[in-house]
């Protein structure tokens, strides 16, 4: 962009802030009242100005966490075959599942066990035994803390992923990113507070849902946008000069700043003028935070993001440089997806025909990237006050499917990770039986996953709420418990 | 709008969230359910103490000492107990004490009064339970009574004056007409509706007025989109495929329809439970508008708990919609606030245990129209059929092959292997078949005909190539012995492609079966054996069959074993017809479809345990929410009948529910807000209204006036409460600053509807073509899976209101999505108002409304005169209103140095454009 537009909008700035110094001393003998609050229901929920819907609000307790990066692995990542050993699995390896012979799954009748289709062994200083898929998380194991007892609510894909971003299963709800904007607004006012990054390869299976407000406000939906996917209407218009722009913006803001001042008091009118302001600040930040020009030959590497062999993963992995790029920026939520919709397991985690060589190809764009990631995060200090989320909507059973050489759908136990600010690392917690069919000890629900998250963010999960339609909402409804022993 | 406090961040940053007051059911029953309510709740009340009902915690238990005294908690019994360690007292006797924060929450509530829901039966108590009366108006002080126009100021004044407030002086004539425009058809007035209206001095003008806006036919299509969002109407099915369902917008044309033509709205809430009783078929669209998980599985659990879902959308939305009641709360427990038992909700799920997801015909005069037509294509049909008939008997040709199942036999053969070429199929998509089978020999009773093309008897399955999909079309899926939807083979692509089978040894067959999925079924191909290394020989081919009428092959790619080309040509050509006939005959017998629901007979209903669809307790009868008394119904009773009855029961005199919540409903779009905020609850979770009074004279009023909207409307639009100028004064925003006592006609952005609607009249592209299929509002989706691209570009077919566009779940519709606009996933039955900075991007950046300011220029060009006529023009066409010097001076300068366009950019933008003042 021409640093004279720069310049020219750093002083259409100006006469905003001059604008916003007027109105508010304007206001100053005002006091917010009314006369309804007897009637109202009972609220934990945070004020939102609406001149500053982004504005940082403090949460219930301290936070551990500023910031959350969640890694999405759609379509559902094996644990069977990265990171839950079981080694009753391997010496069992042929035969049927005790108890179970002809369990009948999501897909049909299941054969018989069947042992990881990667060998284990320990990795980092702890000893963990992580799977050769995943070579690279698996040597960060020294930095996570893996949850081994993960269950879910549903065994179909979309309704899952529903659950592990909304905690709900149908279609609707606000998703963890928006209660956490909404909760806690953003450190930087220049972007947006929560982030979807898409996997390059398309959209995961329940799409925008995962970063829904559902019945939020609107400013706190997910803006969705990668490194090869840009916000929409960024830019101005085709055919529209920047002297031109600059003009029309400034005779708008004269147009709003008239008609407000026949409204003082009102803070929609100033909220809208925000808003053209914020979205003119975007124009800046957002190409900024997405050129990753300034990262150095040594991060590329680190990330993978210059991979000539494998375009998908470059792509990936420059996705993870962005995601905490955007932390390193304030944004409060990221959710970096891995995998895209159904597809027979091409294009994501849904290993039922053919897992092997399907896996081999996904493990390979998601593996060292996200380990990359992790490794940037500790060695900038980001790690002290982020949380790296690693989850997915269900796991996969420890059988083939008849006929198939892939797994089928498992709500019943899998495996999520944490890293980072407040939760304890190395460590293990929770276990599914000797088969990771079903979990077995610490049993938890994607419910306690989301109380743990916001506990880490300084907010209570029952004390989160927004009415909606005859009900306090939470995120967690009306289940979930902090995971009290995985915290630093 | 609410009032912008000075340092309102810096306190809110400052003070956490603790502050608040713990609340009975979210923060103090959680703990006594964990420690008390075994003992002393609703199955035993040991020591005669029940801590879940305020009067016994208040009187005490058998000791006679009161368990709370509210404000104090040291002194009740209850914290006394459960921070006690002496064995003989500390409650509860055993297991887990009530940890530091549990005690601290408890005592503080105490502290705070000891709140909690009464006791007393709420049908009698609480205000939306109680039977509709009449309402005398109230006294208004002499000084305030010249501003009454309507009933309806009465009670508005009373209560303002009771908190030292005045109604605000009345809004221009100009503001006026453009507010109730905008209210009422969700479009601005032309320049020749304002000046008829200015310069009509006759009394009752704004009678008149307020008459033709409820006449226009842009009323119904303004307030329907109202009810659509209450209902969450949409197009496609949500969850993970959501694919499109193309016919459901007759539900949407039926709510346009009905909303213009003023139907009662007792017969509105019935026609959409049960309108198939009475002839108004399109009206139960309702029933199905919800979403719904198409992704089947012989997952036994997930199949119960996919049908529980269906049933819950309607359940939860009959509750919502026309009770104002979160009946949907009862599915698991009875529910904690309101009269609703968890019987109810199965009780109400047992009237609706005959609807099924689907289409129904839309009877009527097009249906009559078309079946009128079917005798005369059955003759054609049938004369066509007989020649062809005598042409396959003069060709010696045999049956042709059969789109679900064909068998081949032939002589026997013994081989290990059976392979099958396919030359084409019948439509030229990709070669798709279920299973293949080979059968042995029949006539041996020892060994009966079996088929062994089984993997479980060791077959192998190849082909030439299979299709990726969500599970993959694998060869394999041929011989898996079993019809299962989503498990088949399927070529990669078009074209020709083979298919061996290798058995597990030497096998004797002499006849295959090809098992369709139908759509590219095989019609022209081959069945082979071995005959040497990488040879084959034919056994059976289908040259000497019939041609089927679905086959779409040009008649130059077809051979039929000797059968001149030009004969070829001529049986293709009758074929052809046939098959076009066919299908126009099967589409008029069917009649128009609808997405309508389609009935069967009810399914048994259970109440199940917590919900869960696997653990079934006692059947259940089909009735209504005991709240509003009992249908009586037989348990036998047919779909239509149960239906019906609920329906009746819904409006009848006995069930006062349903006027308020429509009252407060419509009052909600002229206003902003409800009297009661929780348009979809006015059960006791749901907030009291600001005036419960003056709700109830509206539903009363309503009732006596036959359940007319429009009279409704009309009794507000009078008033001098909607009239009144929405300017702020600094005293009443410091009293009640978000004007729900109605000091002013509160201010508010437009809807996105309303909003790309009034782009599109102000650059007079609005295309006003009512009804029937929608304008797409996105692109199609590259995949099966949802995504949906809203469009950046439109055609003018795209210009028609935005509630003909059609409404893709999960997916908010590009620019205007940003404002707020719902996506049909769950009820929407207010919208939330946010500002955000992808709303201005979209607003000031978009080729959509770059494209319409370019038009709003060109019509001003059009127009003529100098630049400042152009100019003006511009501004009377986007804010209604004349140009004042200021703007006169900025925006000619703007449109002379950088182009009229940006003027139109501009003002489509502005506050002024933007809010509904």
């Amino acid at each position: 962009m021409p640093a004279t537009l720069a310049s020219a909008q750093a002083l259409a700035l100006l006469d905003r802030r001059r604008f916003f110094g007027d109105t508010t001393r304007g206001l100053g003998a005002m006091a917010l009242a009314s006369l309804l609050d007897a009637d109202g229901r009972l609220e934990a929920a945070p004020t939102i100005d609406p001149a500053r819907p982004a504005a940082p609000r403090a949460g219930h307790h301290p936070p551990r966490a500023r910031n959350v990066i969640v890694v999405f692995c759609a379509g559902a990542f094996s644990q069977v075959d990265s990171f839950d050993y079981k080694p009753e699995l391997i010496k069992r390896d042929g035969q049927p599942l005790p108890g179970n012979e002809r369990l009948v799954t999501f897909q049909g009748e299941n054969g018989n066990l069947k042992r990881p289709l990667w060998p284990f062994r320990p990795r980092g200083r702890c000893g963990k035994m992580v799977s050769d898929m995943v070579p690279h998380m698996g040597n960060q194991s020294d930095r996570i803390c893996y949850l081994h007892s993960l269950t879910t609510k549903t065994n179909t894909h979309g309704p899952a992923e529903n659950v592990m971003s909304t905690g709900f299963v149908p279609d609707g709800y606000p998703s963890i990113g928006a209660w956490s904007s909404y909760a806690l607004g953003s450190d930087n006012q220049d972007l947006p507070s929560f982030v979807a990054i898409e996997d390059p390869r398309g959209n995961p299976q329940a799409g925008p849902n995962n970063w829904t407000c559902g019945f939020l406000p609107a400013q706190f939906q997910g803006t969705p946008f990668s490194t090869t996917k840009p916000v929409r209407y960024l830019q101005r218009p085709r055919g529209v000069t920047a002297r031109t722009d600059l003009a029309a913006r400034r005779a708008l803001g004269r147009l709003n700043r008239r008609y407000a001042e026949r409204f003082p008091g009102d803070t929609e009118l100033v909220a809208r003028l925000a808003s053209y302001e914020l979205a003119a600040r975007m124009q800046l930040s957002v190409p900024r935070v997405t050129d990753l020009g300034s990262e150095t030959q040594e991060t590329l590497a680190l990330y993978g993001a210059n991979d000539p062999q494998n375009k998908i993963k470059a792509q990936f992995a420059r996705n993870c440089i962005l995601a905490r790029r955007l932390v390193e920026q304030g944004v409060r939520f990221v959710q970096l997806f891995n995998g895209a919709y159904a597809s027979g397991g091409r294009l994501n985690w849904d290993g039922h025909n053919k897992l092997k060589p399907q896996y081999d190809h996904h493990s390979e764009i998601l593996d060292q990237p996200v380990a990359g990631l992790l490794i940037d995060l500790a060695r900038r200090g980001m790690l002290e006050d982020t949380l790296l989320v690693f989850c997915t909507e269900f796991g996969r059973l420890p059988m083939f499917q008849r006929g198939t050489l892939g797994r089928d759908h498992n709500p019943r136990g899998f495996t999520c990770w944490l890293a980072g600010a407040g939760v304890k690392a190395p460590f293990s917690f929770g276990a599914t039986d000797d088969f990771s069919f079903r979990a077995a000890e610490n049993v938890l629900t994607v419910h306690d996953f989301h109380a743990t998250i916001l506990h880490l963010l300084g907010l209570d999960h029952r004390r989160l709420t927004y009415y909606h339609n005859g009900l306090q909402r939470r995120l967690t409804d009306v289940h979930g418990h902090v995971i009290k022993d995985i915290l630093a | 709008m609410k009032v912008l406090l000075p340092f309102l961040c810096v306190l809110v940053a400052a003070v956490p969230l603790r502050g608040a007051a713990p609340d009975f059911n979210r923060d103090i029953r959680p703990i006594l359910a964990r420690h008390c309510l075994g003992c002393h709740g609703p199955e035993k009340q040991e020591s005669g103490l029940r801590v879940d009902r305020r009067q016994s915690l208040l009187v005490g238990g058998d000791s006679g000492d009161p368990a709370v005294r509210p404000g104090k908690p040291a002194s009740g019994e209850l914290v006394r107990r459960i921070t006690s360690r002496d064995p003989e007292m500390m409650m509860p006797p055993k297991g887990a004490r009530l940890d530091a924060a549990a005690v601290r929450t408890i005592s503080e509530w105490i502290q705070r009064g000891a709140v909690m829901p009464d006791d007393a039966d709420p049908r009698e108590t609480h205000w939306s339970f109680r039977p509709l009366k009449p309402v005398p108006l109230p006294t208004v002080p002499a000084s305030a009574s010249n501003r009454i126009r309507s009933p309806i100021d009465t009670f508005v004044i009373a209560r303002l004056h009771a908190n030292r407030l005045q109604l605000s002086g009345p809004a221009t004539r100009r503001r006026l007409l453009r507010r109730a425009s905008l209210v009422i058809t969700g479009l601005p007035p032309t320049p020749t509706e304002t000046n008829r209206f200015l310069t009509d001095l006759r009394p009752a003008a704004w009678e008149r007025a307020v008459d033709r806006l409820l006449a226009s036919p842009r009323y119904g299509e303004r307030w329907a989109g109202h009810w659509l969002d209450v209902v969450r109407f949409a197009e496609t099915t949500g969850y993970e495929t959501n694919s499109r369902i193309a016919n459901a917008w007759p539900y949407r044309d039926y709510v346009i329809r009905a909303l213009n033509e003023d139907r009662p709205y007792n017969r509105f809430v019935f026609d959409q439970l049960a309108g198939d009783t009475i002839g108004e078929d399109t009206a139960t669209g309702f029933l199905v508008s919800g979403p719904r998980d198409t992704v089947k599985s012989p997952d036994e659990r997930l199949t119960r708990q996919q049908r529980q879902n269906e049933l819950d959308e309607v359940i939860s939305a009959t509750g919502s919609v026309f009770l104002g009641l979160t009946i949907g709360c009862a599915r698991c427990h009875s529910h904690k606030f309101d009269p609703i038992p968890q019987k109810d909700y199965y009780a109400v799920q047992a009237v609706f245990s005959g609807l099924r997801y689907g289409n129904r015909r839309i009877r009527g005069e097009e249906n009559d129209r078309w079946q009128s037509q079917l005798p005369e294509l059955r003759k054609q049909l049938s004369t066509i059929a007989s020649r062809l008939k005598a042409r396959k008997a003069g060709h010696h040709l045999r049956e042709p092959i059969d789109l679900r199942e064909t068998t081949e036999t032939f002589a026997v053969v013994t081989t290990r292997m059976l392979r099958l070429e396919i030359h084409a199929t019948n439509d030229g998509g990709a070669p798709k078949l279920d299973d293949l089978e080979a059968w042995t020999p029949a006539g041996d009773p020892k060994q009966p005909s079996r088929n062994v093309a089984l993997a479980q008897l060791g077959a192998v399955a190849s082909s030439s190539s299979f299709a990726m999909a969500n599970q993959s079309r694998l060869a394999e899926n041929l011989i898996d012995g079993a019809r299962k939807l989503n498990f088949f083979w399927q070529a990669a692509g078009a074209g020709r492609a083979w298919i061996t089978i290798t058995f597990d040894k030497p096998r004797a067959i002499n006849r295959v079966v090809l098992k369709s999925m139908g759509g590219s079924v095989p019609v022209d191909y081959e069945l082979q054996v071995p005959d040497g290394p990488n040879r084959w020989r034919p056994v059976v081919d289908s040259r000497d069959r019939m041609l089927h009428p679905s086959d779409r092959r040009s008649a130059e790619k077809i051979r039929l074993r000797d059968v001149p080309a030009a004969e070829i040509a001529r049986i293709h050509e009758l074929t052809g017809r046939f098959a076009s006939i066919q299908g126009e005959l099967n589409r008029l017998a069917a009649g128009p479809q609808g997405f309508l629901g389609s009935f069967q007979p009810p399914e048994t209903t259970y109440r199940l345990k917590r919900g869960d669809p696997m653990q079934r307790l006692e059947q259940v009868a089909p009735d209504s929410p005991q709240l509003i008394g009992s249908l009586n119904l037989d348990a036998k009773a047919s779909d239509s009948i149960r239906r019906a009855a609920l329906a009746t029961a819904i409006t009848s005199a006995r069930n006062p529910l349903a006027a308020r919540v429509i009252v407060n409903r419509t009052w909600q779009h002229h206003f902003g807000t409800g009297l009661a905020d929780t348009p979809s609850d006015l059960g006791r979770n749901g907030t009291r209204p600001t005036h419960p009074r003056l709700l109830d004279w509206l539903a009363v009023d309503l009732v006596q006036h036959g359940w007319s909207l429009k009279h409704l409307h009309r009794r507000i639009l009078v008033s001098a409460t909607f009239g009144q100028s929405s300017r702020p004064r600094t005293a009443a925003l410091a009293r009640d600053g978000d004007s729900r006592l109605l000091w002013r006609f509160p201010p508010r952005r437009l809807e996105a509807e309303a909003l790309r609607d009034s782009i599109l009249a102000a650059s007079n592209r609005l295309d006003d073509r009512m009804y029937g299929q929608g304008f797409a509002f996105y692109d199609v989706p590259q995949s099966n899976f949802g995504d949906y691209v809203p469009k950046e570009e439109f055609t003018p077919v795209g210009w028609r209101r935005m509630v003909y566009g059609t409404r893709i779940r999960l997916i908010r519709p590009g620019i205007f999505g940003a404002f707020d606009c719902p996506d049909g996933g769950r009820m929407a039955p207010k919208r939330s108002r946010s500002t955000t900075p992808v709303q201005s991007l979209g607003l000031f950046n978009s080729r959509f409304v770059n494209r319409q300011a370019g038009f709003l220029a060109r019509r001003a060009e059009q127009a003529g005169g100098d630049l400042t006529t152009r100019v003006r023009a511009m501004v009377t066409w986007t804010l209604g209103r004349p140009m004042d010097d200021d703007e006169r001076e900025l925006l000619v300068g703007l449109a002379r140095e950088y182009g009229i366009e940006q003027v139109g950019r501009v003002l489509l933008n502005s506050n002024e454009f933007v809010f509904l003042e």
